[in-house]
């Protein structure tokens, strides 16, 4: 059985420990278990690189945009395939209502 | 020429018409595209995948043959080694959850997070937590035993087995229990794999950080007891061979308890990825540490196989070893039934005697 002596040691070494993991708050908060953690990270990094991508996209669309030296060119030039029944390209398939919108806005803005 | 404001893109006047417009858009919009740092985190993770991925199946592939030895061999069944096959199946457990959980969840790159996920996903990512933390309750068990093994003379066994069995398995059940239920009314977004209620998290970390603290305060006052031990077992003042099997036992304590998850249980933040690679690495080898040690390299477990291997060989050529097969034969001869008595009544000494 343990004597009180060891049963104090044992009170002291937990006190210590429950000392350090209080005194710092912090420095427990981030202890967590690795394949969860690693789990939420991978989680994180997945949305955050879709997100990245979703964003490149609107930019590509910005540039083309405003790259074209005539939006009514291009305009025309859609219009044009259309007529020909030839399958628009996946920049202009991408453009849903509200990038529409944006590119209203962006073609008022734009210095003519 | 005019100082480019954050949001402004320009073109110039030129004679050939409009140049091209200036800043690029990512840049005039504060966004930093160019990805090196994403690219970076994604080897990395890829990486850490690579690695445990290969520690796991090792270890799922030796675990297996490990627990098929321990149920198969009658003669091993003692209140350790049921602990240990207990500790083998959760190790199994949380290898496939780990294999189960990654085909569901990153079976492509570009996942569509947007999508509402099924509930499989959510009790696939259920299970996962489930695995994970039944183990590490295993790991405590085997180190409460082994302490009061050595501390408490006079026990059931038969009790402290139940006990455990509930504390192996049922602890974990409830814990995640609530976290599925709190995550369902509180945080129901995704596949419940992002964590970002650090809250509600803690119902996971809460417990199995306990664990790995008790476990080591545990394996601390095992060593105590066992260097008491030696120490009055030998007067003879032999030192190093005091040291060496203390240094024996205490390492092939550490697998066994998951004493290495103390190393990082406070690093800061910035000691991430450091932490997240040690622990990948030496948690999903531990398994198969685990099997080599308390199964492989276990003198009892070598004695049955060697004997059964015998018996097996005396079976296959019964003409000429006769008279020897007919000892392990199953005839209720006295004869027979004594000898077995007395070695099964050994094999138990050995089970007591060897606990470490």
């Amino acid at each position: 059985m343990m004597s009180a002596k060891d049963m104090a040691k044992v009170m002291i070494v937990m006190f210590v420990i429950c000392f350090l993991t209080q005194s710092d708050g912090e420095t427990i908060k981030k202890r967590s278990v690795s394949e969860i953690q690693l789990m939420h990270n991978r989680g994180k990094h997945l949305k955050s690189m879709e997100r990245m991508e979703w964003l490149r996209k609107k930019m590509q669309d910005v540039q083309n945009f405003v790259g074209s030296p005539d939006p009514r060119d291009n305009i025309s030039e859609s219009l044009q395939r259309k007529e020909d029944n030839v399958p628009l390209d996946n920049r202009q398939k991408s453009l849903g209502e509200t990038d529409k919108a944006d590119v209203d806005v962006l073609m008022k803005a734009k210095p003519q | 020429m005019e100082q480019p404001v954050p949001g402004s893109m320009f073109r110039n006047c030129t004679q050939d018409g409009w140049s091209e417009a200036f800043p690029r858009p990512d840049v005039a919009c504060g966004v930093n595209m160019s990805g090196s740092s994403n690219e970076r985190r994604h080897t990395y993770l890829l990486k850490l995948k690579v690695m445990y991925t290969v520690g796991y199946s090792a270890s799922l592939s030796m675990l297996l043959v490990a627990l098929s030895i321990l149920c198969a061999f009658r003669r091993l069944h003692c209140t350790r080694n049921y602990i240990h096959m207990h500790l083998f199946g959760s190790f199994i457990l949380r290898a496939l959850s780990i294999f189960i959980k990654d085909a569901v969840l990153f079976s492509s790159d570009d996942i569509a997070y947007c999508d509402s996920p099924r509930v499989g996903c959510k009790l696939v990512m259920v299970f996962f937590q489930y695995c994970i933390m039944a183990n590490y309750a295993w790991l405590l068990v085997e180190g409460l035993y082994l302490h009061t093994l050595l501390v408490i003379s006079f026990f059931s066994e038969r009790k402290c087995l139940q006990g455990f069995v509930a504390l192996g398995w049922g602890s974990p059940a409830v814990f995640v229990t609530l976290w599925a239920l709190i995550r369902h009314f509180l945080e129901d977004n995704g596949c419940w794999d992002i964590n970002a209620n650090a809250a509600i998290w803690w119902v996971i970390r809460g417990p199995v950080i306990l664990s790995i603290l008790i476990n080591f305060i545990l394996f601390i006052n095992i060593l105590r007891i066992l260097m008491r031990k030696l120490r009055t077992q030998e007067t003879r003042g032999n030192e190093v061979n005091h040291y060496k099997r203390l240094a024996k036992s205490t390492l092939l304590l550490i697998p066994l308890f998951g004493i290495h998850y103390i190393v990082f249980a406070f690093s800061p933040e910035d000691a991430m990825e450091i932490q997240l690679f040690f622990e990948l690495a030496l948690g999903s080898f531990q398994g198969l540490v685990v099997a080599i040690l308390y199964c492989f390299l276990n003198g009892e477990v070598q004695l049955e196989v060697q004997r059964k291997w015998r018996q097996w060989h005396q079976h296959e050529f019964p003409l000429r070893t006769m008279a020897l097969s007919s000892s392990f034969s199953n005839s209720p001869s006295g004869l027979t039934q004594s000898t077995k008595a007395s070695t099964s009544g050994q094999s138990r000494d050995i089970c007591r005697a060897s606990v470490i």
